[in-house]
């Protein structure tokens, strides 16, 4: 019984399917005498049967061996793209993950959108994306992958399009897209780049393939070969996890609903680090591209920490966190430790719903989202409060959560190669603690402002998946134990550790909760302020990079093919031209051209008859 | 066989146009038509997808001593081509407002370009595709100068002189090449089995000719400055007709001609064809970044969406041939799709300004089905998976990157223009707020949703099951085939035992 | 009363931009045109409004004294029988003051759809489920922004905070999770987090008692309307006019009802009056402020397209954008679903008749409630108008004048040019019949 829904278990991404067909039933113009909350309702169901059968065929693997199968897809020319799936305890951990937040950010959007009455079209879409995820954690092919990479872009684009009368929305749904699009085709050029060489998309056989010596062999000889290669691979899964320089789409993606924010802060996002985690072999042949990516990583980590202290929209606060602490996964897979990615990969996931619903029920009913406007909320919302504090704690390095032994990992990790990625990732901790806990201070602490005077806590869609969320990661370190997943306890490193978290933590405390420094704050130097408020100022850098090159590039294309191309091509026959000019108003004048072409070519014909005609 | 998708429209259209009561001429056309997509699935049927060679040939002596025989039969590239026309045909006629001025004349004419069509498709002797080729170029000057929009006459006498230049190309090339090759009819079999014969110096001139007499009708870059305006001022279902169907006549004749006929000159050639393909996708995804019109924007992105089939052709493996032909295809039904729906949001908005479009999917007030098909064809045509514009374009880029990997990458650059675009059309039109003393615009009818939500079906069907797009050309690809790239052996054979 | 009033303006034309209707106002009349079919829509769309508003206001007292602090309120929309039954105090033939002709308990109409609902006769659970319902949501959303705008005038807000309504809450609290430690201990813990929880209930109460009063007004000039005697906007407006100052010092209270025994959270003692507390708080709150939808605005704060203080909200039914209706994030959807289960025949006749007939009618009647409430509006300004300054045929000019400051002043609302507020504002809009 338990083996049949092992064996069954590439059902799993078909049941969120089934529920977003059948929530277009509720699309306006169908269903129009009563309302579309069926259709959360059905989803919901469907995302929990999904959860209790990846969950159920996650205890029946006990120690199997993991299972893989290939369903055929398109077999022609010689070309045989069939669809490899392997269900490994790894696969379904994070299905169930998956799964186990999507659920809950569903019950969570029957509280959140609870006034909206776009909710078919909300919950197809999320449960689009479970289907996505799902097939992407089952699926073992690069190729296939990429393919659901690009339509999770495409959901994306949708997703964060829900509210499309919203100016900001179509924006943000726009570059969200085409942000993401960029870094798919270049994964694309790498998928098309890599088969000459490796014969093969499956992850297992590209690994197996990265490890010969021939493949070994042929990296030294042609380093650049592999370098660009790693490039274009890599840039996929830096668009999705929104690394540099592809990172500003997060942000405008706060402009989509809440409960769809959980979801893509959470898992979504890891998309695109689970498939760099899968490309860890290939990459590891170049060093440059490894080089590239702890590059990037490190980079993203320190400088979107930065930037999310000094947002105001408390969405944004929690979207660059999500920046950064992706880019440590990439420093992880950067040094070659792509379990470590893993594990830091998994104890995020489950933590970092907790902020972004803590952030929703604020928003909810004290209206702003300016974290300058909002303050004083301890007494009558101890409940958001703590599950936030929980899910902080549960993110960053604070003893004896999930999230301290997945850091504690990754600074042993580091510690033998290199003691400066340890310093950056210390640091990139402190800071994360830091912009994590003024948040909070700024929305719990102080006195209240106007729009948070009146601000009760909320009902039970709000609250349950919260807390039970929250009971998840107070629950994740003995969860890891039973799983053997728990690091070994490095004293100093883990001292270290907790102490870069307390004085991150205590210094905002002190920032942001002393009456002394006058609120908002500001730095002294307010140039650097902008700096990072604007993000670095990126929007204005694509502007005048990408965004102005093609812009220019088509104009001119547009100019050239009006006058040069067209007027060119006219010249060719000025006939034409004459003949067009002169004949416009002369109806029969076009055919008498006409009827000349023909006539030209029946004389040829009629004289090559003659011809053939004469030589027999 | 092949014969009744030749005369059955083009008889139908005789009798069309003798009808004494307007009001018929829709159904009877539509009857006939939808009896023509019926008759192609017969057709399908028959196919034998491992065959090699001509099938379902027909063989009639015309005027043996002009090599001018009526001479039928249809290999992949042709029964792909032939089943478009006819689904194309039905759209075509379908799509039409009831409404039409001059009815009889209209359909008509529809059913005699859909008959020269599937005969130029069909034929297997050069003459008679010539003639036929020949045979559609009237009516579509009337299609558009006609029922055509504001610039009609001029758009349309465009279009005739262009594509009269390129029948008398084509005319003179092929003559030329009967004769040269002296041989007693045009079938491609024979002519094929001679030209490698001729000094090279002859067979570029011809082959450049053929080139540049398809290339006007494909269109290439820059032979295409008649296709903008010629799809802006038809009418939609016309557009549909020439951009869908009648613009693959030049890539059909690429194949057929170019790489079937030619292939040692083809293959010497390929780089600079490969390079021509590749300026055509990113002149054309360029170009349409910068248009304000939806409906100019659309056509060109036909432009670039032929330069994919011209790198296919150019690289000409098994892949990529499979790739190009599946491309035609996609890309016809997308862009019928596609310009059927920029029609309806014409007809109901009475703009096709970016400028001014906006919030057409809002639920109530909009048109927010139209809208939705849209976002689908619009990313289908950007080459998103899942949909048969994807499998086309992967298929060509797979069967392509190992000979010209430069070229490759470009076009797939080409496909992230192409999705720049589309997305600042659906943003303009789809999304944002209707204007509140503007916006109340008439609704949609079923009726004309149908033909956009059948693209539709086949769009995802395809490319779900892309199987059944690629398995008719299969064959015919290997053996044009010039190049053909080492198949790739089992990893497991590379392993280390 | 002004009902019999010939405009005769012993004053010079206003300069205000909106003059026309200032003259309008000065005249007797409401800021939407008096014409028959604007009529026709107000008094159809009030009907349809007043049946649900029948549930509303019952569901909300039901909240307020009976689920009051549930912590897992999965059934506060299941009204109870007693609650369904109970009498409208101005209904009926036990009402204090019988506005309404009709029956005290639950309009038979309302009882027909929860009985049957828009699909078949089904548990009420299921229908609940099925979203075939009185979206009470929407109500909860007007009670919300009641409770969140403040400084809107009134003794109630600020008697929230007093020492006073703290003890009547503890007592009320305490007794409410008698027996229950678990919740006795957390409101040990956080004291302040069950007492806003009881601010909000006893918002609950005060919404509830405000619609219990305005639904037999409605209903009242529906009837009168079918009899004939109400033929003009100006009647419909002045009616309400007179209900007003009829029920204007209605107390308004909290009381708690836990296992039998009433807790009064507000005592009536409290002298709370309808009018002040409740009325024009209502107005301030939902006509004018409410909050942005998220549908249709961006909440980012570096955007600013949010104002930075709560009086600058301009989101209410008279600045809200209704083409949207029916579209993701527009909360008034939910409204106008509810009010589209009751159309009066002649209303969904003419809604047929336009626009897109069945398909947009939820937006149709959405822009003609927006009508309707501009009337009700105009109504509260006549009423502050009669109560704090001069009659409209007041031979004084300096008193004319004074009356024309006020509604000038009024105006001036509809055009400030911060935040769009301007373009937002529809009231010139509906100045036009074209606008549907």
């Amino acid at each position: 019984m338990m083996s049949w829904f092992l064996e069954s278990v590439w059902l799993v991404p078909l049941y969120p399917l089934v529920g977003m067909v059948a929530a277009a039933f509720w699309y306006p113009g169908i269903i129009r005498r009563t309302g579309p909350r069926p259709a959360g309702y059905i989803n919901a169901l469907m995302t929990f049967v999904s959860l209790v059968h990846a969950a159920l065929a996650l205890v029946a693997t006990g120690g199997r061996e993991s299972l893989s199968y290939s369903l055929p897809w398109l077999q022609v020319a010689g070309l045989d793209l069939s669809l490899p799936l392997v269900v490994s305890p790894l696969s379904l951990t994070a299905m169930v993950v998956i799964f186990g937040v999507n659920f809950l950010a569903q019950v969570y959007a029957f509280g959140y959108m609870e006034m909206d009455w776009g909710w078919a079209r909300f919950f197809s879409l999320l449960a689009f994306f479970e289907a996505g995820m799902a097939a992407l954690v089952l699926c073992d092919s690069l190729f296939f992958s990429y393919v659901i990479l690009e339509l999770l872009t495409l959901g994306t684009y949708l997703l964060v399009g829900f509210w499309f009368n919203q100016p900001l929305v179509v924006t943000g749904a726009r570059d969200a897209f085409l942000t993401k699009r960029v870094g798919d085709l270049l994964l694309l050029m790498g998928v098309l780049a890599i088969w000459p060489l490796s014969h093969t998309w499956n992850f297992t056989e590209l690994a197996q393939w990265a490890a010969q010596p021939q493949t070994v062999a042929y990296a030294q000889a042609h380093p650049q070969v592999l370098f660009w290669l790693g490039l274009a691979l890599l840039a996929g899964p830096l668009g999705k996890c929104a690394q540099f320089p592809f990172h500003l789409w997060l942000d405008e993606a706060m402009e989509g609903p809440i409960p769809a924010t959980i979801l893509r802060n959470a898992v979504v996002v890891l998309t695109g680090s689970w498939v760099l985690v899968k490309l860890t072999p290939i990459l590891a042949l170049s060093p440059g591209v490894m080089g590239v990516t702890v590059g990037v990583g490190a980079a993203t980590a320190v400088g979107a920490a930065l930037i999310a202290i000094a947002q105001i929209c408390v969405k944004r606060t929690l979207s660059y966190p999500v920046s950064a602490y992706l880019g440590l996964l990439f420093v992880a897979v950067g040094t070659g430790h792509p379990q470590t990615a893993l594990l830091l990969m998994l104890t995020y996931a489950v933590a970092m719903g907790l902020p972004v619903m803590g952030a929703g029920n604020v928003i909810w009913n004290s209206i702003t989202q300016d974290v300058r406007r909002l303050g004083g909320l301890a007494a009558r919302r101890p409940v958001t409060l703590l599950c936030w504090l929980v899910g902080i704690a549960g993110v960053v390095a604070v003893p004896p959560l999930g999230g301290f032994w997945s850091w504690l990992q990754l600074v042993t990790d580091l510690a033998e190669q290199s003691p400066g990625l340890v310093a950056v990732v210390l640091l990139v901790n402190g800071l994360l603690t830091f912009g994590l806990v003024r948040v909070v201070c700024l929305l719990f602490g102080n006195r209240p402002q106007p729009m948070s005077q009146r601000s009760p806590e909320l009902h039970w869609p709000f609250i349950l998946p919260m807390t039970v969320l929250a009971g998840v990661v107070l629950h994740m370190p003995h969860l890891l134990a039973v799983t053997g997943l728990l690091p070994a306890w490095q004293q100093d490193w883990g001292v270290l550790l907790s102490l870069s978290t307390l004085s991150g933590a205590s210094l905002a405390a002190l920032v942001y909760l002393s009456p002394g420094i006058p609120k908002p704050v500001r730095l002294p130097v307010t140039s650097l302020q902008d700096l990072l408020a604007y993000d670095l100022y990126t929007p204005k850098i694509y502007r005048m990079t990408v965004v102005g090159l093609v812009d220019v590039v088509s104009r001119i294309t547009d100019v050239l093919d009006r006058y040069l191309v067209d007027g060119l091509v006219n010249l060719v026959g000025v006939a034409t031209v004459f003949g067009g000019e002169t004949l416009k108003y002369s109806t029969s004048g076009k055919f008498q051209w006409y009827l000349l072409t023909i006539l030209v070519g029946m004389a040829l014909v009629v004289g090559l008859a003659v011809v053939t005609v004469g030589q027999s | 066989m092949l014969s009744v998708l030749i005369f059955g429209p083009l008889l139908a259209g005789l009798a069309v146009f003798l009808l004494r009561d307007g009001r018929q001429a829709k159904t009877l056309a539509l009857v006939l038509a939808a009896l023509m997509v019926v008759w192609t699935g017969v057709v399908l049927r028959r196919f034998d997808v491992m065959a090699t060679g001509m099938q379902l040939t027909e063989l009639v002596p015309w005027l043996p001593n002009l090599g001018l025989n009526y001479d039928l039969g249809c290999d992949g590239l042709s029964v792909s081509l032939l089943a478009l026309n006819s689904l194309i045909t039905w759209i075509v006629v379908y799509s039409t407002p009831a409404t039409v001025a001059r009815p009889r004349l209209y359909y008509g004419l529809v059913l005699w370009v859909s008959g020269g069509l599937a005969g130029a498709f069909a034929a297997q002797n050069a003459l008679l595709f010539v003639l036929f080729y020949e045979l559609e170029l009237i009516p579509v000057y009337f299609l558009i100068a006609i029922w055509g929009g504001a610039r009609k006459q001029y758009a349309a006498l465009k279009f005739l002189l262009y594509t009269a230049v390129s029948g008398i190309l084509l005319l003179g090339g092929i003559l030329a090449l009967g004769w040269l090759s002296g041989q007693a009819d045009f079938a491609y079999e024979h002519i094929r089995a001679t030209v490698a014969g001729l000094p090279v110096a002859v067979q570029g001139t011809l082959l450049l000719t053929l080139l540049l007499g398809f290339g006007i009708k494909t269109p290439l870059v820059p032979l295409h400055t008649w296709l903008p305006d010629a799809y802006v001022e038809a009418s939609p279902p016309i557009a549909i007709l020439l951009g869908g169907i009648l613009a693959k006549l030049g890539t059909y004749g690429l194949v057929r001609f170019g790489v079937q006929l030619f292939p040692e000159l083809w293959q010497q050639w390929s780089l600079g064809l490969a390079l021509w393909g590749t300026a055509g996708v990113l002149f054309g995804a360029l170009a349409a970044i910068a248009q304000k019109d939806i409906k100019r924007m659309v056509a060109y992105s036909s432009i670039g969406h032929m330069g994919y089939v011209m790198l296919g052709c150019a690289t000409a493996t098994p892949l990529s041939l499979v790739g190009a032909i599946s491309q035609m295809v996609s890309h016809g039904v997308i862009l019928a799709i596609l310009f059927h729906l920029v029609g309806v949001i014409e007809a109901k908005v009475g703009t096709r300004e970016l400028d001014v479009l906006n919030g057409l999917m809002n639920p109530l007030r909009g048109l927010p089905t139209v809208s939705a098909l849209l976002v689908l064809g619009g990313m289908a045509s950007a080459g998103i998976p899942g949909m048969m514009g994807f499998v086309a374009e992967f298929l060509v880029f797979q069967g392509s990157y190992q000979v010209f990997p430069l070229f490759t990458l470009l076009c797939v650059l080409g496909t992230g223009l192409t999705a720049v675009y589309f997305v600042i059309l659906l943003n303009r039109t789809c999304f944002g707020k209707l204007d509140n003393r503007t916006a109340y615009y008439p609704p949609v009818w079923a009726a004309e949703k149908i033909p956009a939500l059948v693209l539709a079906g086949l769009i995802l069907f395809l490319g779900i099951q892309p199987r059944w797009l690629v398995q008719w050309s299969e064959q015919t690809a290997q053996n044009l085939a010039l190049t053909t790239v080492a198949v790739a052996p089992p990893i497991s054979e590379l392993l280390p035992k | 009363m002004t009902a019999t009033l010939e405009p005769r303006t012993k004053l010079p034309p206003s300069q205000h931009e909106l003059a026309e209707i200032v003259h309008r106002l000065e005249a007797g009349g409401a800021m939407v045109p008096d014409t028959p079919e604007n009529l026709m829509q107000i008094v159809g769309i009030w009907y349809a409004y007043a049946v649900p508003m029948d549930f509303y206001w019952r569901d909300l007292l039901y909240i307020a004294e009976q689920v009051f602090l549930h912590p897992l309120a999965f059934h506060k929309f299941f009204i109870s029988e007693e609650y369904l039954n109970r009498h409208n105090h101005y209904a009926g033939d036990d009402a204090d003051l019988r506005i309404w002709r009709g029956e005290a308990t639950a309009h038979p109409e309302l009882v027909k759809f929860i009985r049957r609902g828009e699909t078949l006769p089904m548990p009420r659970w299921l229908h609940h489920l099925w979203h075939d319902r009185i979206n009470m949501e929407f109500a909860e959303e007007c009670m919300r922004a009641m409770l969140w705008h403040r400084g809107m005038g009134g003794q109630f807000d600020p008697y929230l905070d007093s020492e006073e309504y703290k003890q009547n809450a503890d007592r009320a609290i305490r007794a409410y999770f008698r027996g229950n430690p678990i919740m006795l201990g957390l409101y040990r813990l956080f004291p302040e987090m069950f007492l806003e929880q009881c601010r909000q209930a006893s918002y609950y109460a005060n919404l509830g008692l405000f619609w219990e009063v305005m639904a037999p007004v409605f209903f009242e000039i529906h009837d009168r309307y079918l009899e004939g005697s109400i033929t003009t906007v100006k009647d419909a407006m002045n009616f309400i006019v007179k209900g007003i100052f009829a029920v204007a010092g209605r107390p308004i209270y909290h009381h708690v009802y836990i296992r039998g025994e009433c807790y009064e959270v507000i005592p009536k003692a409290k002298g709370f009056m309808w009018l002040y507390e409740a009325a024009l708080p209502y107005v301030e709150a939902v006509f004018y402020r409410t909050s942005p939808f998220r549908g249709t605005k961006s909440y980012n704060a570096q955007a600013g397209m949010v104002p930075d203080k709560q009086e600058d909200f301009h989101y209410g039914v008279l600045y809200a954008d209704k083409f949207p209706v029916g579209t993701a994030g527009i909360p008034p959807t939910l409204l106008a679903q509810d009010m589209f289960h009751f159309l009066p025949d002649y209303l969904r006749d003419y809604y047929r008749r336009h626009c897109r007939g069945e398909a947009d009618m939820l937006v149709q009647l959405a822009i003609s409630f927006q009508r309707s409430m501009y009337c009700v509006t105009s109504a509260v300004f006549h009423a502050l108008r009669e109560a704090l300054l001069y009659p409209l045929d007041d031979p004084n000019p300096r008193h004319l004048l004074a009356n024309r400051r006020f509604f000038e002043a009024q105006l001036d609302r509809f055009c400030r040019p911060e935040y769009g507020i301007r373009e937002a504002a529809r009231i010139r809009h509906i100045q036009s019949p074209d606008y549907r």
